[in-house]
């Protein structure tokens, strides 16, 4: 930073001999940032501004009108420049035609002001050393050491303002983006228009809809449900309003449990016959012995007797029929061979005592005339 | 008279021509949509067919097949019996089914467990998506 800072001040100070007092402001911060660095850099420093303010002192001996003391336009950083520029203005205006001595003193407690701190006993001193330099001017090594001393010690009761290029530059930020607003050309029209929306709002007192007493326009308003309903969208309704009380499983094992629930997967103890329920209650000699179901209602002996008997031979082998699939099958040969009865007795054979209790309608194909 | 008679005739008409509404899309399709289903073929839907009528009257033809097929019953009953079994359905019998796969309907190398086609199964299994389904390795 120190080098880059004393690069920027050279050619200013150079510059500038009427506003000294910048220069004065850029040395002493360039000092002030020092205090961590070796005393001879500091000491160098100290005999740096003191050379400064004996060449103001010179200037001052010399009394140059100030449109001859112009001096040459150089390369500034931006904001020096215009910081400069607006000094340059400020002295035009006012204090163009002042004597030295009171720009001097002007200067002083502008320098002051701007270091901060105890204002007035800065000025005095810096207007002091001043007049040491003026008092003196032969170079007097014991004056220097004295007045070296006091603007150390001047110097380090001071605290210098830092945050101000900060500031500077947050400021021209914003005046740059002020600046393309009004390029854009609508800051001004924005803000109002948002004032606009803003204000009802404000104004807004809330209506109670059911404040006053009914005007009952509506009053025969029927409603009965004549639309038609959408089952699938029912369905849906129906679906979604389950998900949303029903909870995903959290992990696998919940996950595992539904499966169960859901008769996915086995349960424990594994079982065969798991999910064959309605056969469950049945015992086996239903399914095995057949016989006495036909006792009640077959002939003793003959063709019929002897088909049936096969019949419930075939069915009592049969593991895939439920117990009632091989009532049904004997309950329709009693029916069938009933319904033949009359033909049974022409061939000979015995016939059919009864009808079952349950006579139900079983299939029958319709057999075309011939 | 004449009038009124013939008002009310146009009404009949009028009637008889409206344009039949599909209860199961309340009338919002077009009466000609064509109607989808969730058979992936019509040999399927023929399939499923066969199998609804086996199991509903699969049971008589077995019935009717254990009275004419044995010399037991006499002959007269037997003659009956195959007159009704000739009026029943004929698609009521285990051999007009036909074991199809049930994603492609492919009537030809089905894996009869999963009632897949081969192509199916061997796709699926693939991907881990039968369970219990292992390589062989050995």
């Amino acid at each position: 930073m120190n080098p880059t800072l004393s690069i920027k001040c050279i050619p200013y100070i150079n510059s500038s001999k009427r506003n000294g007092i910048r220069g004065v402001y850029c040395l002493t911060q360039r000092f002030k940032s020092d205090d961590d660095n070796s005393s001879k850099k500091n000491q160098l420093a100290i005999d740096k501004l003191n050379n400064l303010l004996k060449t103001m002192k010179k200037g001052n001996d010399v009394e140059m009108p100030p449109h001859e003391s112009k001096p040459i336009e150089l390369a500034k950083p931006r904001q020096l420049a215009r910081k400069s520029e607006q000094n340059k203005q400020n002295i035009d205006d006012s204090k163009q035609n002042k004597p030295l001595g009171e720009k001097l003193s002007d200067a002083a407690t502008e320098v002051a002001q701007s270091i901060g701190g105890d204002t007035n006993k800065t000025k005095s001193d810096l207007l002091n050393l001043l007049r040491i330099y003026n008092n003196e001017p032969n170079d007097s090594s014991e004056k220097k050491v004295k007045s070296s001393v006091q603007l150390d010690d001047l110097l380090s009761g001071m605290k210098i303002d830092r945050s101000q290029s900060k500031k500077s530059v947050e400021f021209s930020a914003v005046d740059r983006a002020q600046r393309i607003r009004e390029l854009l050309g609508h800051s001004s029209g924005d803000h109002q228009r948002t004032k606009k929306y803003r204000k009802p709002m404000d104004n807004y007192m809330p209506i109670n809809l059911f404040s006053s007493e009914p005007l009952g326009i509506f009053k025969n308003f029927d409603t009965k449900k004549d639309f038609p309903t959408l089952p699938t969208w029912d369905r849906l309704h129906e679906k979604s309003l389950q998900t949303a009380v029903t909870h995903p499983p959290k992990n696998i094992y919940e996950q595992m449990i539904i499966w169960t629930e859901q008769g996915k997967l086995w349960k424990f103890p594994i079982n065969n016959e798991q999910g064959m329920d309605d056969e469950n209650n049945v015992f086996f000699a239903e399914h095995v012995f057949l016989e006495p179901l036909i006792d009640e209602w077959c002939p003793k002996k003959g063709p019929i007797r002897h088909f049936m008997e096969l019949v419930c031979v075939g069915l009592s082998k049969n593991p895939f029929l439920s117990v009632e699939e091989k009532k049904d099958h004997l309950n329709w040969f009693r029916q069938y061979f009933y319904e033949k009865n009359q033909l049974l007795s022409e061939v000979g054979a015995f016939e059919i005592k009864s009808l079952p209790e349950n006579v139900k309608e079983y299939y029958k194909p319709t057999i075309p005339d011939e | 008279m004449a009038f009124i008679i013939n008002a009310f005739q146009r009404c009949k008409a009028l009637a008889k021509f409206q344009t039949p509404v599909n209860d199961t899309c309340l009338g919002v399709l077009p009466c000609y949509q064509q109607i989808r289903n969730k058979w992936p073929d019509f040999r399927m839907k023929k399939d499923a067919r066969k199998r609804n009528t086996l199991k509903e009257y699969g049971v008589y033809k077995l019935r009717y097949n254990a009275l004419r097929k044995n010399d037991i019953i006499p002959l007269e009953i037997q003659e009956i019996a195959d007159k009704e079994i000739y009026n029943c359905p004929r698609d009521a019998s285990i051999t007009r089914i036909v074991q199809r796969c049930q994603v492609t309907s492919r009537p030809r190398g089905n894996v009869k467990r999963w009632r897949l086609s081969r192509i199916v199964f061997r796709h699926l299994a693939d991907y881990n998506k039968l369970a219990g389904v292992q390589r062989a390795m050995w």
